[in-house]
C-alpha cells in the first residue's frame, strides 16, 4: 500500500482513508531507516518508542472518530538543532551533548505533530549550521543517496539524506544562508525556506538571529505545502518571528500562474557556475515559457554582507564556548569563528547599512516581475573529502561556495522553493531557486507545482 | 586600504590580545587565512558608498 516512495500526502489520505494505520506507515518509516541509516548515517536519534505511542493514539482517534489532522501519520524527522524533549539539542557539535534534555519539543515539532504528523527522529547536520557540505567530523558525514560517496549538501544534510532515501517523506531543516535549499538542490528534493520571519524558531539552536530560517524539505510541492501551513502563525517567544496571520496555500497550490511574470536572474546569477546549474534553470524557463531577464542588483556585495554578518553573529554566540572549549570544535568551524569573532564592529554595521539598501533595490525589482529562477547550487554534490572545486578555471573552496547563489537570496529574507530538475537521466541530481517577493511564499509554490505536473521538476527516493 | 596593507597575523595578535582570546599557534594559520578570506569579501561592502539615511538592517522593536 505505501513503500519508501510514498508522499506525505500519500500517506496522510491512506490514513485517512482506513487504508493503512498511523501504526503500519511508522513501521515502514522504521524498517527503511534500520534497513539503509548505518550506511547514509542521516538520523542522530531514532524515537521508536515515541513514534509508536503517537501514532497509536492516532489510530485510537481515529477509531473513535475524531479529527486526526491533514497529515495524520506522516512520519518525519527534523535537523539536530530543533529541541526534542528529553534529548540534548546537538546542532552537530560534540559540545551540546553537555546540555541538558529538551524538556519540550520545537514550537514547528508541535504544530506538525498537531497536525497529525510523527516524529521519528534527529537528523544528522554540519556543527552549528557553518556548512555547506553535511559533512561532520564528529558524527560523521551525511551521505547522498544518489551516490554515497559524494555530499548530501548542508548544512541540513541528513534532512537531505533522509527524505532523498525514503526513510521520511518530510524533514524539517534551517536555512540561514542556504541550508536547506543548497542540500534540496544536491539531493533533488523541494525544499521551502520561507520568508525571514514567517515561521517561529522557538526551541531551536540559534546561529545567526539575524538570517536564520527554519522549513520544510519533501519529494513534492503539496507535502512542503501542507507542512507549511501546519508550521504557520505569530509566537511572541521568536522575536523576529512575524505577527502574522497563517495565510494557508495548499489550497491554492493549484491556482495556475496565469499573468505571473517570471524572469531569469542576469549578471552574478549567469556569470558563474556549471552548465548544469544553468541547463536546469533554462528547462525551467522553457517549461514556463518566458525569456525575460532581470538583474538582481549588487547580488555579490549582498552576500559578501551575508558573509560578514554570518561570521561575526555566529562567532558572537559561541564566544564562550570558543574560549573554554575550542579543542572541542571541529577544527574547519572553529577557526572560522576564531576570525569572526575578531573582526571590526565597523565591518558589522556596514554589513547590515548594506543589506538594508540591498533589501530596498531588491523590492523594487519585485515591481517589474513575480518570480525570479536561479541557480540553487554552482555544481552536483561534490565527493565526500573534497576541500576545492574548480568554477568557471577558478579554484576556490567547496564549504564557503556552494551557497554562492542561495546566499544573496536569504541575505533579505526573501521565499523560496528549491525545485529539482527532472531531466537528469541517470546524473546527479540539481536544483532551481524559485523566488519571490517577501510574504508570496504561494507564488513560489505555485510555479513549483506547475513545473512539478508538467514533469520538469521532479522529486523520488532512492 | 588595499589588501596589501592588511596584516592579518598582527591583527590577529592584536585583536586576541584585546578580547582575551588564547589562539594555539597549531590553529593560527588557518585563522590567519579566514582573516584574509573575510578581509577580501568584506571589502565588496565596505567599498560600497552608502547615503547616510540608510539604517542598519537589524532593527529593534520595544
Amino acid at each position: 500500500m505505501i513503500d519508501f516512495q510514498s508522499k506525505g500526502h500519500e500517506i496522510a489520505a491512506a490514513v485517512r482513508n482506513g487504508k493503512i494505520s498511523a501504526t503500519e506507515a511508522v513501521r515502514v518509516a522504521l524498517a527503511r531507516i534500520d534497513a539503509i541509516n548505518p550506511q547514509l548515517n542521516a538520523f542522530t536519534a531514532i524515537t521508536s518508542d515515541r513514534a509508536r505511542a503517537r501514532a497509536a493514539a492516532i489510530d485510537q482517534a481515529k477509531d473513535e472518530g475524531k479529527p486526526i489532522g491533514p497529515l495524520a501519520g506522516v512520519p518525519f524527522a527534523v535537523k539536530n538543532l530543533f529541541d526534542i524533549a528529553g534529548l540534548a539539542t546537538l546542532a552537530g557539535s560534540k559540545i551540546n551533548r553537555d546540555h541538558a534534555p529538551a524538556r519540550a519539543d520545537a514550537v514547528l515539532v508541535q504544530k506538525l505533530e498537531a497536525a497529525g504528523a510523527i516524529l521519528v527522529g534527529a537528523l544528522n547536520m554540519g556543527e552549528y549550521a557553518y556548512d555547506f557540505t553535511g559533512e561532520n567530523v564528529h558524527y560523521g558525514p551525511s551521505r547522498n543517496p544518489h551516490d554515497p560517496t559524494c555530499m548530501a549538501g548542508g548544512s541540513s544534510g541528513g534532512s537531505g539524506t533522509a527524505v532523498a532515501a525514503g526513510m521520511v517523506p518530510l524533514a524539517l531543516g534551517s536555512d540561514t544562508n542556504g541550508s536547506i535549499r543548497v542540500p534540496s538542490s544536491l539531493c533533488g528534493l523541494f525544499g521551502l525556506k520561507p520568508t525571514f520571519g514567517r515561521l517561529s524558531r522557538h526551541g531551536s539552536f540559534p546561529f545567526v538571529a539575524d538570517l536564520d530560517h527554519l522549513g520544510p524539505m519533501a519529494r513534492s510541492t503539496l507535502d512542503l505545502a501542507l507542512s507549511y501551513d501546519a508550521m504557520q502563525g505569530p509566537d511572541a517567544n521568536d522575536a523576529w518571528c512575524a505577527q502574522r496571520d497563517v495565510e494557508a496555500v495548499t489550497g491554492k497550490l493549484d491556482a495556475g500562474i496565469d499573468g505571473l511574470r517570471i524572469a531569469v536572474a542576469d549578471s552574478y546569477f549567469a556569470e558563474q557556475g556549471d552548465a548544469e546549474a544553468h541547463e536546469a534553470v533554462a528547462a525551467f524557463a522553457k517549461e514556463l515559457k518566458t525569456e525575460r531577464r532581470v538583474t538582481i542588483p549588487e547580488a555579490g556585495r549582498g552576500r559578501a554582507a551575508a558573509y560578514v554578518i554570518t561570521t561575526v553573529e555566529g562567532a558572537n554566540l559561541h564566544r564562550e564556548r570558543l574560549k573554554t572549549r575550542a579543542n572541542d570544535f571541529d577544527p574547519a568551524v572553529r577557526d572560522r569563528f576564531l576570525a569572526g569573532m575578531m573582526l571590526p564592529a565597523d565591518w558589522l554595521v556596514q554589513a547590515h547599512r548594506f543589506r538594508r539598501w540591498y533589501q530596498a533595490r531588491v523590492a523594487e525589482v519585485f515591481k517589474e516581475v513575480d518570480i525570479i529562477l536561479a541557480p540553487a547550487t554552482p555544481r552536483v554534490a561534490p565527493k565526500l573529502g573534497q576541500v576545492m572545486m574548480t568554477l568557471n578555471g577558478v579554484e576556490m573552496p567547496v564549504r564557503a561556495n556552494l551557497g554562492l547563489f542561495t546566499q544573496p537570496i536569504s541575505a533579505i529574507g526573501l521565499p523560496v522553493v528549491a525545485a529539482p530538475y527532472a531531466d537528469r537521466k541517470g546524473k546527479l541530481p540539481i536544483g532551481v531557486q524559485i523566488i519571490a517577493a517577501p510574504w508570496k511564499e504561494e507564488l513560489a509554490l505555485r510555479v513549483a507545482r506547475r513545473l512539478e505536473q508538467s514533469g520538469i521538476a521532479a522529486s523520488f527516493a532512492v | 586600504m588595499s589588501q596589501d596593507d592588511f596584516d592579518a597575523a598582527a591583527f590577529m595578535a592584536a585583536a586576541a590580545a584585546a578580547m582575551g582570546l588564547e589562539i594555539d599557534a597549531a590553529w593560527k594559520p588557518a585563522v590567519i587565512d579566514n582573516l584574509q578570506r573575510s578581509r577580501q569579501i568584506a571589502k565588496a561592502v565596505l567599498d560600497f558608498p552608502l547615503p547616510d539615511d540608510v539604517e542598519p538592517a537589524s532593527s529593534f522593536k520595544p
